[in-house]
């Protein structure tokens, strides 16, 4: 998960807990970080701390690099690019919607200002993604 | 002058109407003249032919012999001498020639007759006018020849004068319908009047000056459109960037009253579901603030939409709080006009949920009607709608109030108090007007204008949007 906001993470990750979610959740807080976690560098040089991810819950206002650079980097990138990437934001504008999916995010989710709609929507994608979707294999 | 003919015409007939003043006066005075100069002239003459006469007749009547009276009368008589009476010394007539006119109608002149100075007797003349009349007629005839002659000159004249004025205005009148279509000639006015092509230059520097005052209101409209448009995407930007401490508050909130509930007494139970309540409008707030700026950021491209569709959509929308209230909607024939789908159909929805919403009616009536006018201001035809209830009724001291943003009236009601504004936004982008009529406790009619536009053609719709007959259905067809 790339989420800048501490509040946005542990409401993430207690609808996940609510979900009774057995996924295994890192958290990286900018963009930068979130690039070095994918690619092994900076203090996740070594990889033991940063499994490659089955699957990428991705904000797009993000300090330092926004979430669209990451989308385009993760999306160029040879073996990163077939990582399903989510893009779970609180903009719903038309351009932002068109511009990830021109960039091959996945799935495009906005954030729900009720928790309990937070977990509804946390419970679906547990189910279609990590349960009833075929992602690729390690 | 109040008549309104051109101008060589009415050159014409005031001169006309002068000079034949100014001849028949003339004429007349000239007639009187002549005609005392001839009556003197005649009674001269008369008075000659009578002493003549009585210089002639002077032996016979002294010796009162009448047949040499007459011989001798008859030779000096001239020919104008009509009535010939002469008398002896005593008074008594000894000739009379007959009657043969009108006494009144001769100059009349008496002559005594001598002989050797002592008077024998008197003759009586009487001379015809004749002549004189003949000459008054030619002289009318002189006159009034002389006067239709002047006439005519000083006319023609007068429309001759008249010529390069009238043509000259004909010319300007031509530039200046150029002017007002916008295209005026490039090469300046050139008449025969130096005041006309005077105008005409004045004419082209005032409508510089409007032109440039037009300019300057088209960027003074582009700016505030700009501007407008920048406070909507302000608007935008800073409702999300709220939403986001909003997601904090509500779920940690609710973490608090979920998990902490049985810790906390009767007081902070309390002051957390004030919390819980705040967060709930707050969102509810943001949730209005966005949906109205979404509205005008994404417009949609105007195109020509059928108004019963609209209806049909909204129908569905509130179906729910129709079966609720009882309400019956009731939507007359209306046409298909050129405007934003979406926007027009939060029009509808927004004023037809707050009639079902502020009725307490037991069978509330919610009527949607459309007559076509013309805007009084543009004369530009126009389509006029109505959303007429029989509900609570607005006092006309919040007529204009209700239209501003978060502005409510009812307490304790759902709603936030936008849904006004989003349809005076949107009608007011769509160029055309807001208004109300309304009783307490009869009932408001909202009325709209949306003028009446031509299909656009470069933007044909990409979709064709339609509604099954029961409203359940929407299905959308790329082109």
């Amino acid at each position: 998960m790339v989420e800048d906001n501490p509040a946005d993470v542990e409401i993430t990750l207690e609808a996940f807990r609510r979900n009774r979610g057995t996924a295994r959740v890192s958290v990286c807080r900018d963009g930068e970080e979130a690039l070095d976690f994918l690619l092994h560098r900076g203090r996740y040089l070594l990889g033991l701390n940063a499994p490659r991810p089955d699957m990428i819950l991705l904000d797009l206002n993000l300090p330092k690099r926004s979430g669209f650079e990451i989308l385009e980097q993760i999306k160029q990138h040879d073996l990163l690019r077939e990582i399903p990437v989510i893009v779970l934001t609180t903009s719903d504008r038309d351009e932002d919607v068109r511009r990830c999916y021109r960039s091959g995010a996945n799935n495009y989710l906005t954030k729900p200002v009720r928790f309990d709609d937070c977990v509804k929507l946390v419970a679906t994608i547990q189910q279609y993604w990590l349960e009833l979707s075929k992602l690729p294999p390690r | 002058m109040a008549s309104k003919y051109n101008i060589r015409v009415q050159y014409a007939a005031w001169v006309a109407v002068v000079t034949t003043g100014v001849v028949l006066v003339l004429t007349v005075v000239h007639l009187r003249r002549l005609a005392h100069d001839q009556e003197q002239a005649l009674r001269l003459f008369a008075q000659q032919e009578a002493k003549s006469v009585a210089r002639a007749i002077a032996a016979p009547v002294a010796r009162g012999d009448t047949k040499e009276l007459v011989l001798a009368a008859a030779e000096a008589v001239g020919t104008d001498v009509l009535h010939l009476r002469v008398l002896n010394a005593r008074g008594e007539e000894l000739f009379r020639s007959p009657q043969v006119r009108d006494a009144s109608e001769l100059l009349m002149v008496a002559e005594p007759v001598l002989t050797a100075g002592q008077e024998v007797g008197k003759v009586e003349l009487g001379m015809g006018r004749g002549r004189v009349e003949q000459r008054l007629w030619s002289a009318v005839l002189w006159d009034l020849g002389l006067g239709g002659l002047l006439l005519l000159v000083f006319v023609g004249g007068s429309v001759w004068v008249a010529r390069p004025v009238a043509n000259s205005l004909r010319n300007l009148l031509e530039y200046v319908r150029e002017v007002a279509k916008g295209q005026p000639r490039e090469e300046p006015l050139d008449t025969d009047l130096e005041e006309v092509d005077a105008v005409a230059r004045e004419l082209k520097t005032l409508m510089q000056h409007v032109e440039e005052a037009r300019q300057r209101m088209d960027r003074a409209q582009k700016a505030l459109q700009a501007a407008q448009k920048e406070m909507d995407e302000y608007t935008y930007v800073i409702s999300h960037d709220l939403k986001e401490p909003l997601r904090g508050m509500e779920a940690f909130s609710k973490f608090l009253a979920d998990g902490y509930r049985d810790k906390l007494d009767e007081e902070g139970r309390h002051h957390i579901d004030v919390i819980r309540k705040s967060v709930l409008r707050m969102q509810r707030l943001i949730e209005d603030l966005l949906k109205f700026s979404r509205l005008s950021q994404q417009k949609q491209p105007m195109q020509l939409v059928g108004m019963n569709t609209v209806l049909l959509h909204v129908r569905v929308r509130l179906q729910h709080a129709l079966d609720a209230k009882r309400a019956d909607l009731r939507v007359d024939k209306l046409p298909s006009v050129v405007c934003d789908e979406t926007a027009m159909t939060e029009v509808f929805h927004n004023l037809i949920s707050n009639a079902i919403k502020y009725n307490d009616k037991p069978l509330p009536v919610i009527e949607v009607g459309c007559s076509e006018t013309i805007n009084p201001d543009t004369s530009q035809p126009e389509y006029e709608f109505f959303v007429r209830d029989n509900g609570i009724g607005i006092k006309k001291e919040y007529f204009d109030k209700i239209f501003q943003i978060f502005q409510r009236l009812h307490h304790g009601e759902e709603g936030t108090g936008i849904g006004l504004t989003i349809v005076r936004r949107v009608i007011e982008w769509h160029g055309g007007r807001v208004w109300l009529e309304s009783e307490e406790g009869k009932g408001t009619t909202f009325y709209f204008t949306l003028p009446k536009r031509d299909v656009p053609k470069s933007s044909t719709t990409f979709y064709t949007t339609s509604l099954s007959e029961k409203g359940t259905l929407r299905i959308e067809t790329p082109v």
